[in-house]
């Protein structure tokens, strides 16, 4: 049968992509072009520490502003919160639950171009108008109101985004209510598919709300109307709410799918059902529920009575609760499982270890007292890379990992994959895990200069920048490598027991010559 | 496919390439639109200098020029004397912080504040001063916080020179930006330092500096060399009046509710009208 790579159609090449409503090209395509932003996200995270080494002789104060900006934009909205669902998702949400492809084949086709304009419309902001913004990711008013850069496009291209992320939530959740195999009941869905159910929801409540206040940042730049502006009676916390009831919930748009990647890949490592199905399963469905009511906890210094902050408090130390439990239940996993160290799950296990580094962590500001001190310094940067880095980057290789076999039909080298990990995994932690001192020791974040007695640390997380650096070049060459000239996959190389391992490498068009009838769980290694 | 894939790689990376002159090319002081908030606000005028030769009286009513009294880095408070909002906590931590840095005032740096508002006198210079003085206590030299008043036309210049922009209301006195200017030894503007909520967990929060800004500005000032200041959201000393926001927000509560019924409808539409799919024959 032929592979989805054989053009059907009566386009060949480029045009028969770009216009394939195929789910599994989409996929490709997607994932393709967040490596790309990947990877312009990680040159500028190095520059941004080769300056911290030396402020001033690399880069100048003004544009280290900027380049903090850009990192943090092209990562956020070009790379983590599209990142699973769009690739990973895309490719095999259908394959996952007995399906041909999703339920609104063109909507999707439709997202990735809406994804793909917007990306293009940020990027032009880099050259157009002011040049490149200084905001900081968030877009913080009034500054963003004011600055010269050109914060109207990068906030439009932000706002396309947004419809491209809003309609592929729409798709899964119809796509996973309609098109399930028959006998793929709810409770015999993989771990996997429950996440992106979870993560569609999010997807569809909370983005509107980014897009009107990007709506309102945009009006107030050309009209000068004031909703955010003080000397015009507006309130600048008005613009923290509004970003943060959106970017929040969007931290859980960027996790939950992660943890769904190691929910499937801890069971076919460990060669064991998954403990606690349904814990894990519903624990996805609280995280994100929960995770709506927390947004002020980014707030806590910015002018919020002490009410609203024990609340806020509260309900951020509740989302801990559902997070927990599926570290505990991944945990339940491995124990006594025959486990296997390959490279998908070397990334799987570190994602554990460092979620929950970045989890606790976490809990640790999430207490108004400390995070009245820890607020705005390296220690939250350090916790919000150990979330979003160390969780869903490392989700994301173990991902890629794990599926690569099926989604190109090559096999990389074990090897070269696991040195890779193991360089990456230390330079991640020399990173990061200095910026937690730093930060503790007093060190405001997005800083371009500091007193003297911060050099060590900051010399150490640059040095660390350079050694995960490495291990991502290590890791990404391997599977091009492999990508060009790697032996031919078999069907189902880790003896996966979940639906897409039972068609060829790489799927067929439409996937199932036959469509599956489901009569077991997703996780039965016999 | 892997031509495809060579091609987005290319494109991509062109981006990186690009964007570093582009982003080495822009470089400018001023990084805010003028007039971008209207008659009120800040516009950080770093690397300017303020005018030296404008004249001042001090607490004692003393006539002096700003060149007599810059001579080392001078952290430069703008406030008015018969302010009961921002301006005594802002001073209030300006005392505080000279207390944690570990420059000693009057030989590493001194500090100025000049009232913006014509009808303050030396007499009420000296009662506002009396307050932060006795607070610092003994060991404080008094002679390096000096707290000055002046006509509008040298306050205008001063006010003109660091980039703050306030306006006279009818309820209380000034609604006006709340910074510290620091200056460099020759008056250069090296580096504004805005206020934060105190990490104090009580109400109400009064305005705190972070030692960090300050060392940093003050050691920068030394050696003439402007810095960048963090841009925070500014404080601002004004009456609040929040009834023209009802509207906004009953606005934002009904686009709110809109879309969580648009929700709630699709998820039971979704879970309703589902039909069992049948396998293949």
């Amino acid at each position: 049968m032929n592979s989805f790579y054989a053009d059907l159609g009566p386009r060949r090449g480029f045009a028969a992509w770009m216009l394939s409503t195929d789910h599994k090209r989409l996929g490709i395509m997607y994932l393709s072009a967040l490596l790309l932003f990947f990877s312009v996200g990680v040159s500028l995270g190095v520059l941004i520490r080769l300056n911290l080494i030396s402020p001033g002789t690399f880069v100048q104060a003004h544009n280290y502003n900027r380049l903090f900006t850009i990192h943090g934009i092209i990562m956020i909205f070009l790379f983590i919160i599209p990142g699973i669902p769009v690739s990973f998702g895309n490719f095999f949400l259908p394959l996952l639950i007995g399906a041909r492809d999703v339920a609104f084949p063109r909507i999707n086709r439709l997202s990735w171009w809406l994804y793909l304009a917007g990306a293009v419309v940020v990027l032009a902001s880099l050259f157009f108008g002011g040049g490149p913004l200084d905001t900081g990711w968030t877009f913080y008013a009034p500054y963003s109101v004011q600055t010269r850069t050109n914060v109207s496009m990068a906030v439009l291209g932000v706002f396309i985004l947004g419809f491209s992320s809003i309609l592929t939530g729409l798709n899964f959740i119809t796509t996973i209510h309609r098109l399930r195999a028959p006998g793929m009941t709810w409770h015999r869905m993989p771990l996997f598919v429950w996440t992106l159910y979870a993560t569609g929801w999010v997807q569809l409540l909370a983005t509107p709300t980014i897009a009107i206040s990007l709506l309102l940042i945009i009006l107030e730049r050309f009209f000068g109307i004031g909703f955010f502006d003080p000397a015009k009676g507006g309130d600048p916390i008005l613009f923290e709410h509004m970003f943060w009831i959106y970017s929040h919930p969007a931290v859980y748009i960027m996790v939950l799918p992660a943890m769904g990647i190691i929910s499937e890949v801890v069971p076919v490592f460990s060669r064991k059902v998954i403990f606690g199905y349904s814990a894990v399963a519903y624990s996805a469905i609280a995280i994100a529920a929960v995770g709506y009511l927390v947004w002020g906890h980014h707030m806590f210094t910015s002018g919020m009575s002490d009410t609203a902050r024990v609340v806020f408090s509260f309900f951020t130390f509740l989302v801990a609760v559902p997070s927990g439990m599926k570290v505990f239940n991944w945990l339940g996993t491995l124990y006594k499982g025959s486990i296997r160290l390959d490279a998908p799950m070397l990334h799987a296990l570190s994602f554990i270890f460092l979620f929950s580094i970045g989890g606790l962590t976490g809990l640790i500001q999430s207490a108004v007292a400390t995070n009245l001190n820890l607020h705005s310094t390296y220690w939250i940067v350090a916790h919000f890379h150990y979330v979003m880095f160390g969780g869903m980057g490392f989700s994301f290789l173990a991902g890629l990992h794990y599926w690569f076999p099926k989604m190109f039909g090559r096999m990389y080298r074990e090897r070269p994959a696991k040195i890779g990990w193991l360089v990456f995994f230390i330079g991640f932690n020399v990173l990061y895990f200095s910026m937690f001192i730093l930060g503790y020791n007093g060190m405001p974040r997005r800083y371009f200069d500091y007193p003297p007695q911060y050099f060590t640390g900051q010399l150490v997380a640059t040095i660390g920048s350079w050694i995960l650096a490495a291990g991502l070049i290590i890791i990404f060459r391997n599977l091009i490598v492999a990508f060009y000239k790697g032996p031919k996959a078999p069907d189902n190389p880790w003896g996966g027991s979940t639906l897409e391992w039972q068609v060829s490498s790489p799927p067929p068009h439409e996937n199932f010559g036959k469509m599956p009838v489901i009569t077991r769980g997703p996780y039965s290694f016999e | 496919m892997r031509r495809l894939l060579l091609i987005l790689v290319a494109v991509c990376f062109s981006f990186t390439w690009v964007l570093l002159p582009e982003a080495q090319g822009h470089e400018e002081s001023a990084s805010v639109r003028s007039g971008a908030s209207g008659e009120l606000g800040l516009n950080e005028r770093t690397g300017q200098s303020i005018p030296l030769d404008a004249v001042f009286y001090d607490e004692q009513g003393n006539m002096t020029t700003l060149k007599q009294l810059v001579n080392r880095p001078v952290v430069l408070s703008l406030v008015y004397y018969s302010c009961d909002r921002i301006c005594p906590q802002l001073l209030g931590a300006t005392a505080a912080i000279t207390g944690v840095l570990k420059y000693v005032p009057g030989k590493d740096y001194s500090l100025i504040t000049i009232s913006f508002d014509p009808a303050d006198t030396p007499k009420t210079a000296r009662d506002a001063k009396r307050n932060y003085i006795n607070f610092l206590g003994p060991s404080f030299p008094e002679g390096s916080w000096k707290f000055l008043t002046g006509t509008s036309d040298n306050i205008k210049r001063v006010l003109d020179a660091a980039g703050f922009r306030i306006r006279k209301e009818n309820i209380h006195g000034f609604s006006h930006p709340a910074a510290l200017v620091v200056l460099s030894p020759k008056g250069k503007i090296v580096r504004y330092v805005y206020p934060v909520s105190d990490t104090n967990f009580s109400l109400p929060h009064p305005l705190a500096f972070q030692p960090f800004d300050l060392t940093l500005a003050i050691s920068d000032a030394a050696k003439e060399k402007t810095g960048f200041s963090v841009q925070r959201a500014l404080a601002y000393c004004f009456p609040h009046m929040p009834k023209g926001q009802e509207t906004f927000f009953n606005i934002l509560k009904i686009s709110g509710a809109v879309i969580v019924f648009f929700v709630l409808a699709f998820f039971i539409y979704l879970v309703s009208t589902r039909k069992e799919l049948k396998g293949d024959k």
